[in-house]
């Protein structure tokens, strides 16, 4: 440590400043300003919200584009148009209908049979061996309704190089006779066989997801389904809050045996399967949108009448709620002043973590045969379709399944941060 | 103690009596009866109803009812004669429960794991590997990643079975998509409640005696971070049971809830009336074991229930 000379003469003196010190320098902030500015802060709840939003916004307009510029509706069924993928190509399928020469481990088909793999394939005996290119009843949406055969004769003294050779050489002799056959090509990789027809990809300019099976366009019944989706879920959030809060609200205010009993109610109702019970109902119900949207306020009111209850219990026994009473303020103004904006903060963020699981009891339901009835989309019953024929035509699975996730996703963020951003216990 | 358990074991019978009573009454006020084949003449419908008690007044067959569930029985299948539930449920109840205990372990015994893991090593790679986990457990359902994993594992990889036979090979893909949204859960919930307790002053202590890390994980940070995980194990389980619902079709297990979807199409209410209760009963009782359990444990609610408050 070094020393150091301190003189008096270092120091000066600067006095009072009243006026700074009584000057309030950060602007006052209200809750909800302080809760939005600590939102706007946190990216990921941030890009969940615009996600969100985009969701929502192509829910509304989504259907408007595809009928203005294509004059496609959700129901609308083209049965020449069926099973389109977004990227198109015409390649193609290829079905092996002949084979004496070769002995194969697995069969490995891509979801439109464009390229196929045998797997372990071992030479066995000289004779035919044919492959089917095109097929007429699976291939219709390309336009040419042609189909193709291919067949050659192996004997004893060929090898793999030889037969491959023979295949690519009648694969051009085809290809020669009618150039509208694209070519194929055959190879071997290792112990596997691949053989891969050649074809054109290009975006799907009509259907821009895609078509299902009886050829309705997938981006219309997208977001068609998101709006069902979007309604089942907003709606029975939305009621289901407004009654927790007037049961819970009640319960925690007056307290004592009414207290007991409406507690008790709801413990044992929420020990009843709430996912059975929706089962139940549903099953006695016809089945749509509004029953489902009953079924599911009926199962989960009673998570937000507790939290309402315990958020009422703490804030009524808290300083300022005394203050006011003792100032003379009547039960009305402490509710209506006091406790409901106090207790919107939790109740939002369950209401945020509220709506992704009501999408996901809406799909689980559709998946069961419960859903919606058809022709009516939903983003469950979708994906329900897709998931039956998801090895053939995986788009089918995989647009709704995007756009559920996606939106699972984006409302469990935002909902994460929304807690952070409303507790001001977290405030750093 | 004692007290504590039988409080319990009478709310849980009340739960049960309330739920069978719900189904009876809402199974009852369907408009139509199960014969509504219009091939069918009326006096044979008016047989059929006979011979399963449907002509009786309603409170009749509502003590009738209940009776028989206490004894166990839980009627027959109205679309295939002489099946009664109680077989049905010990036929297919067998696969359903051997998907269900390796979910659950996979679960736990992962989730306890990421989770703790994620704590030890705050705001670094696996801290983000299993929030990552857990987000994408509670945001991709079993419906999508049940076909998802069958088509890649299954289909194009070849490594796994696509539907369930006799193999322990073939459970693996349904055990892991009915786990995954549970093991989500319980390791988000077990890296909170590390979290919490690596800033008790107890750890500090302990650090402080002398304990290696290892040791410190393993009898404090440990045994007082999982108590949460145990209370929770309930309501998961009631998840993995209906979860199994979609998990079983998906993967064609020909277990209970495969059956369960079954019934509910072909509308067989007795069916679906026994399995919905049995479930019931099935979740209560997890529930109870759990509860119990925990009060075992947990010392401070030992402490409470000796107390005889």
């Amino acid at each position: 440590m070094t020393d150091m000379k301190l003189d008096k003469s270092d120091f000066t003196h600067v006095g009072k400043n009243l006026k700074a010190a009584g000057e309030i320098k950060r602007p006052s902030l209200s809750y909800w300003k302080d809760a939005y500015r600590r939102l706007k802060n946190n990216k990921v709840a941030m890009v969940s919200f615009y996600v969100l939003i985009i969701l929502i916004i192509m829910s509304i307009v989504g259907p408007i584009i595809s009928k203005s510029l294509y004059g496609h509706t959700y129901d609308k069924q083209n049965l020449a148009e069926q099973n389109q993928t977004p990227i198109m190509s015409n390649a193609r399928s290829i079905t092996l209908i002949s084979n004496d020469v070769f002995k194969y481990g697995e069969y490995v088909p891509n979801y439109r049979k464009s390229k196929v793999k045998f797997k372990n394939v071992q030479l066995k005996s000289a004779g035919k061996l044919g492959f089917k290119i095109g097929n007429q009843a699976d291939e219709s949406w390309q336009g040419d309704k042609k189909e193709y055969q291919l067949v050659i004769d192996v004997e004893n003294t060929d090898t793999w190089a030889s037969i491959v050779d023979k295949l690519n050489a009648e694969g051009e002799k085809l290809l020669a006779q009618d150039p509208d056959f694209r070519g194929i090509k055959f190879d071997k990789k290792g112990s596997n066989l691949v053989v891969e027809t050649k074809g054109e990809k290009w975006f799907n300019k009509t259907h821009w997801f895609g078509t299902d099976e009886f050829g309705r366009d997938l981006f219309t019944r997208l977001w068609e389904g998101g709006r069902i989706s979007f309604f089942i879920a907003f709606i029975s959030v939305f009621i289901t809050a407004i009654f927790g809060i007037i049961y819970g609200g009640v319960s925690g205010y007056i307290g004592g045996k009414v207290d007991d009993l409406l507690m008790r109610v709801v413990e044992i109702l929420m020990t009843v399967p709430d996912m059975l019970y929706t089962i139940l109902l549903l099953t006695v119900m016809d089945p749509g949108i509004k029953p489902i949207s009953i079924v599911l306020i009926v199962t989960g009111w009673m998570g937000t009448a507790r939290i309402v209850r315990g958020e009422v219990m703490r804030l009524k026994h808290s300083e300022y709620v005394i203050a006011a009473k003792t100032l003379g303020a009547d039960s009305k103004r402490i509710i209506l002043k006091h406790l409901i904006p106090n207790t919107m903060g939790p109740i939002i963020v369950d209401m945020t973590m509220m709506i992704p699981k009501m999408i996901f009891a809406e799909a689980f339901l559709s998946f069961i045969g419960l859903g919606v009835p058809v022709p009516y989309a939903s983003w469950g019953s979708l994906a329900n379709q897709g998931a039956k024929i998801f090895r053939q035509f995986p788009h089918q699975l995989l647009v709704p399944a995007i756009a559920i996730s996606l939106t699972m996703f984006a409302f469990n963020l935002l909902g994460d941060g929304l807690r952070d951003a409303l507790d001001p216990r977290l405030r750093k | 103690m004692l007290k504590y358990i039988l409080k319990r074991l009478l709310m849980a019978l009340g739960t049960l009596w309330v739920i069978a009573t719900l189904t009876f009454f809402l199974m009852h006020a369907l408009p139509n009866d199960p014969f509504t084949d219009p091939k069918l003449k009326p006096e044979v419908k008016q047989a059929l109803r006979v011979k399963y008690g449907l002509d009786k007044p309603l409170s009749e067959q509502y003590i009738i009812y209940m009776k028989n569930i206490a004894k166990g029985d839980l009627g027959t299948s109205i679309k295939y004669p002489g099946r009664s539930v109680t077989d049905m449920i010990r036929q297919s109840f067998p696969k359903s429960f051997a998907l269900g205990w390796r979910a659950l372990i996979i679960a736990v015994v992962l989730g306890i794991f990421l989770g703790v893991l994620a704590a030890l090593n705050h705001q670094k790679a696996m801290d983000y590997l299993s929030i990552i986990i857990a987000i994408i457990g509670v945001s991709i359902p079993s419906i999508i990643l049940g076909p998802i994993l069958a088509y890649f594992f299954g289909v194009q990889l070849g490594w796994f079975p696509v539907t369930v036979d006799k193999t322990q090979w073939s459970l693996i893909l349904p055990s892991i998509t009915l786990a995954l949204s549970s093991l989500a859960t319980i390791s988000r919930l077990m890296r909170t409640t590390t979290l919490e307790v690596l800033g008790q002053d107890y750890i500090s202590t302990a650090k402080s005696k002398g304990l290696s890390k290892y040791q410190t994980v393993w009898k404090h940070v440990l045994r007082n971070a999982i108590m949460p995980v145990i209370t929770v194990l309930g309501p998961l389980f009631a998840s993995l049971i209906t979860g199994s619902i979609v998990v079983e079709k998906i993967f064609a297990v020909a277990g209970l809830g495969e059956y369960f979807v079954s019934t509910i199409t072909e509308q067989d209410y007795p069916m679906i009336m026994g399995i919905t209760i049995f479930y019931a009963a099935l979740i209560i009782l997890s529930i109870l074991i759990v509860d119990i359990v925990y009060g075992f444990i947990d010392p401070r609610l030992r402490i409470a229930g000796k107390g005889g408050k």
